[in-house]
């Protein structure tokens, strides 16, 4: 026997008779447990995001109809307010540190550009059909 | 993955997570992952706490099995990936704020220190003060006599590298027993 297989079989008779650690609960109890707590966890994340998708819907919706009755209002109020309307939006302009503020139309595109971009986010969301359910197990 | 010895649930039974294949499966796999949470620091109540973790991440993971792999070398995959995670919470938390030798090192309890004999006890404080993958390269090899292509699958890694991780283990095990012995001898 080399120095080699000697120094190998002393080190296989040693750890072989080494105690393994002792554990003070029911594993297989508490593991069937928390497994099963995340598993109601995530199907319970899985409800709020798909109620979440329809809630970005509505939303993006909700803003598209806010800017289609602003567009549509606003010509007609410039007609209806006259010289008083124009009065006051000189009066704001002067006020506006940031022009771009008080520019309707850039405001107004970048609504749009957010609901649009909710709606885009949403077909696409929704198009992949049901939530995935969140698998914790592959996370860790 | 061989089913043939008695009493072991077949892969369907363990896919299904039926309870009584995954007592077996705990049973069966105790001590490997007891004894991984052993070789990364861990004892008492965290140890308990981190392999329930890791067998619940198991449990988590049984549908997907496939079988391709063996068992052992599976649990011990989501078993270290599951540990090293729940180690890396506990040292924030706690370990973080000790000092380096405060920290428990895991080793065998005081009733199995007195049963063992001199030359087993030094091998044992020399494993433990090996690194975290040598440590449980060697165990796995010497203690419960894996190959070295299970090895590699358990840790997912090549087996050239479980080859180098057991000569540099065995390397420095040799000088760290050398050491214990002439400082033995002096005293």
């Amino acid at each position: 026997m080399t120095e080699h297989d000697e120094f190998e079989d002393r080190l296989r008779r040693a750890l072989r008779d080494r105690p393994e650690p002792e554990s003070g609960i029911n594993l297989a109890a508490e593991a069937m447990r928390r497994g099963r707590e995340r598993e109601a966890a995530a199907l319970r994340w899985a409800r709020w995001r798909r109620r979440g998708r329809w809630l970005n819907v509505a939303a993006a919706i909700l803003i598209i109809g806010i800017l289609a009755v602003a567009l549509w209002r606003s010509p007609a109020q410039e007609t209806a307010a006259g010289s008083a309307e124009v009065a006051w939006a000189d009066e704001t302009e002067e006020m506006a540190e940031t022009e771009w503020l008080s520019d309707e139309g850039a405001m107004l595109e970048i609504c749009g550009v957010l609901a649009l971009g909710m709606l885009l986010f949403s077909a696409v969301e929704l198009s992949l059909g049901e939530p995935r359910r969140w698998d914790w197990a592959l996370a860790n | 993955m061989s089913e043939t010895e008695q009493g072991t649930p077949d892969l369907e039974r363990l896919r299904r997570r039926d309870a009584g294949a995954f007592t077996w499966l705990v049973n069966e796999h105790r001590a490997l992952v007891l004894s991984l949470g052993r070789s990364l620091g861990l004892s008492g109540a965290d140890l308990d706490d981190a392999a329930a973790e890791a067998f619940a991440a198991v449990y988590g993971a049984l549908p997907g099995f496939e079988g391709r792999s063996q068992l052992r070398t599976w649990v011990y995959r989501i078993a270290h990936r599951t540990m090293v995670k729940h180690r890396r919470g506990l040292k924030r938390k706690r370990l973080g704020a000790l000092p380096e030798e405060m920290a428990d090192p895991g080793g065998p309890s005081p009733a199995a220190e007195a049963a063992a004999s001199e030359e087993q006890r030094r091998i044992w404080a020399a494993v433990d003060r090996l690194g975290q993958r040598e440590a449980a390269a060697i165990e796995l090899h010497y203690q419960r006599g894996w190959s070295v292509e299970e090895i590699a699958d358990a840790m997912e890694c090549p087996t050239g590298t479980v080859k180098t991780l057991l000569f540099r283990g065995r390397e420095r095990l040799r000088e760290l027993l050398s050491d214990m012995e002439r400082s033995h001898d002096r005293a």
